[in-house]
């Protein structure tokens, strides 16, 4: 521990408030003296410059044109160096402009009043850049973590994080991108990538849930509040909607996903009473709200089915008829292998294991999903079901080695030993 | 036209630059006070037409047409030891008065400041 726990409180509301402001901050230095990549740095210094001033001296009374103040030095200090640098080595910094500026058109068009936080999201989430890169940047420019904070957070050294991060901005430089939204006609498909990007987060933060939680930064608690604010400006896409009630009817799972040593309980086993009601509640109402739109979407119908799951008290009591129905209707629309795999789930537990195993056989040829651990573990999972306890171990065994994360592979290997004591687990190498 | 002018430092002087201010935080507002009292005065006079400080010259781009097409780049590198630092844009009865206006400028800024007419009519008399 850091310090005494009454300073806590004033400390959280500090980053609370810093994470805020980062975005917009960042945003009034772009729109002003341009160089994203630049401004962006010189943001995070003046957090962080906040983070140690203001525990220090107080907030200040008008929290935003401060942090406006120091980045803008930042940026004008780093401006300079840059210059005599380039001065000293006789660089040439010429660069070439998009022709179509001297058409005029479009630029003449405001930009003054577009939510600032937004314009910065799908910035950070140009498709140009590497989804890595798009999430770590989204995570630092527009969720104000820290490069320390965010390399905890992915458990990766702050080098990658900072290499993610100068990479996604130069491609962003390169690409021409302009500080603007989308184009209406390039929107919906830019925030197709905002959404897999928040939900890549979010997933990062179950994934990576396996080491010591403490002095981390919640991903999916963060990823939960980024897409509260991406609902809040866009209100009338139901799928966003969706993705927050999918978000937070997974998350209402948290608490009893993985027991005492962190090991990972499946949805079968899982103590219902521990799911937290309120996001539940929460996630069901905002479906409430989108479905009846009647433009559905992946995140809309796998929230769906999460509330469906929501509503039975035991496992046993689940409505597998109504979660098969989605999934059909998930299958058509999305192109994603992990889908059908989950949809052969449901049909398994709908009409049992061999129905299940047969539609696994026509997964396996999809090379997306051949060697896949998820794939090798649903085989085992329902070989087990159906009495084929031999070919489960195997099927358990394999699905172990094909996996990268630890618990899971804890997991997979107790299942495995719970079929037969003959044979060891292999050796970690 | 009122021109003042400066180099890096003068920008630093104020904390606008790359640093905090050189200056005692009392002399930064002092400064500010001062150049804001002589714009009220020459606004209620209805001798103002504008006036404003630009940002510190790191900030500066150089944009041109280069066989068609258009071309930026930061600054101007060649380090020039003066640049631009501010304008002040007066409408005032006779040149006297502007060279008055100009030399109380010129003792609030600390430095020395250029004056030049602006043309009418977008230099059609000329």
């Amino acid at each position: 521990m850091t310090g005494p726990a009454e300073e806590l409180p004033g400390d959280l509301r500090i980053e609370d408030l810093l994470r805020e402001l980062a975005p917009r901050v960042l945003a009034a230095v772009t729109r002003r003296f341009g160089r994203f990549d630049l401004a962006e740095d010189a943001v995070q210094e003046a957090l962080l410059a906040a983070v140690t001033g203001w525990a220090e001296d107080g907030v200040p009374p008008n929290p935003a044109a401060w942090l406006t103040t120091v980045a803008v030095r930042r940026m004008t200090d780093m401006l300079r160096s840059e210059q005599a640098r380039r001065r000293r080595e006789q660089l040439d910094a010429t660069r070439s402009l998009p022709q179509s500026l001297l058409d005029g058109g479009s630029d003449s068009i405001s930009t003054a009043d577009q939510d600032d936080t937004l314009v910065i999201l799908f910035l950070c989430c140009h498709p140009d850049v590497q989804p890595a890169s798009q999430l770590t940047l989204t995570l630092r420019a527009v969720g104000g973590l820290t490069t320390a904070e965010i390399a905890r957070a992915l458990l990766v050294p702050e080098a990658t994080v900072g290499q993610r991060i100068s990479r996604a901005k130069q491609r962003i430089s390169q690409s021409g991108a302009r500080f603007r939204l989308p184009e209406p006609e390039e929107r919906r498909q830019r925030l197709d990538v905002v959404m897999q990007v928040l939900y890549l987060i979010f997933n990062e933060g179950y994934t990576a849930s396996s080491g010591t939680t403490l002095q981390r930064v919640e991903l999916a608690a963060e990823a939960i509040r980024l897409t509260r604010m991406l609902r809040e400006k866009l209100p009338s896409e139901p799928e966003v909607g969706g993705l927050l009630a999918l978000m937070l009817l997974t998350h209402a799972r948290r608490r009893a996903r993985t027991g005492p040593t962190g090991d990972l309980i499946p949805l079968a086993e899982q103590d219902r009473t521990r799911w937290d009601r309120d996001l539940i509640a929460e996630g069901v109402a905002l479906l409430e709200e989108v479905l009846p739109r009647r433009r559905p979407g992946p995140y809309q119908l796998q929230a769906a089915v999460a509330a469906v799951h929501a509503e039975a008290e035991r496992f046993e009591d689940t409505d597998w008829a109504q979660i098969v129905a989605l999934y059909d209707v998930l299958v058509r629309m999305s192109a994603d292998p992990m889908v059908r795999l989950n949809s052969a789930v449901a049909v398994a537990m709908h009409r049992g294991p061999a129905a299940g195993l047969e539609l696994l056989d026509s997964l396996a040829a999809d090379p997306k999903l051949a060697d896949h651990h998820r794939l090798a573990a649903v085989r085992a999972h329902l070989l087990e079901q159906s009495g084929s306890l031999d070919a489960a171990r195997q099927a358990y065994l394999t699905a172990a080695k094909l996996t990268v994360s630890a618990p899971e592979q804890r997991y997979l290997h107790s299942r495995a030993a719970r079929l037969g004591m003959r044979e060891q687990p292999p050796a970690f190498e | 036209m009122i021109m003042t002018f400066g180099d890096e430092s003068a920008w630093d002087t104020l904390g606008l630059g790359g640093r905090e201010s050189t200056w005692s935080q009392e002399q930064v507002d002092a400064h500010f006070q001062a150049m804001g009292e002589f714009y009220a005065e020459l606004a209620a006079n209805g001798e103002l037409v504008t006036g404003f400080g630009l940002a510190d010259p790191s900030h500066t781009m150089t944009i041109e047409i280069v066989d068609g097409r258009p071309v930026a780049s930061d600054g101007p590198y060649a380090e020039a030891k003066e640049v631009l630092a501010g304008f002040g844009i007066i409408e005032v009865d006779s040149h006297d008065r502007a060279v008055e206006l100009a030399a109380r400028f010129s003792a609030l800024v600390e430095t020395r400041v250029e004056l030049r007419p602006v043309m009418e009519q977008g230099g059609q008399e000329m």
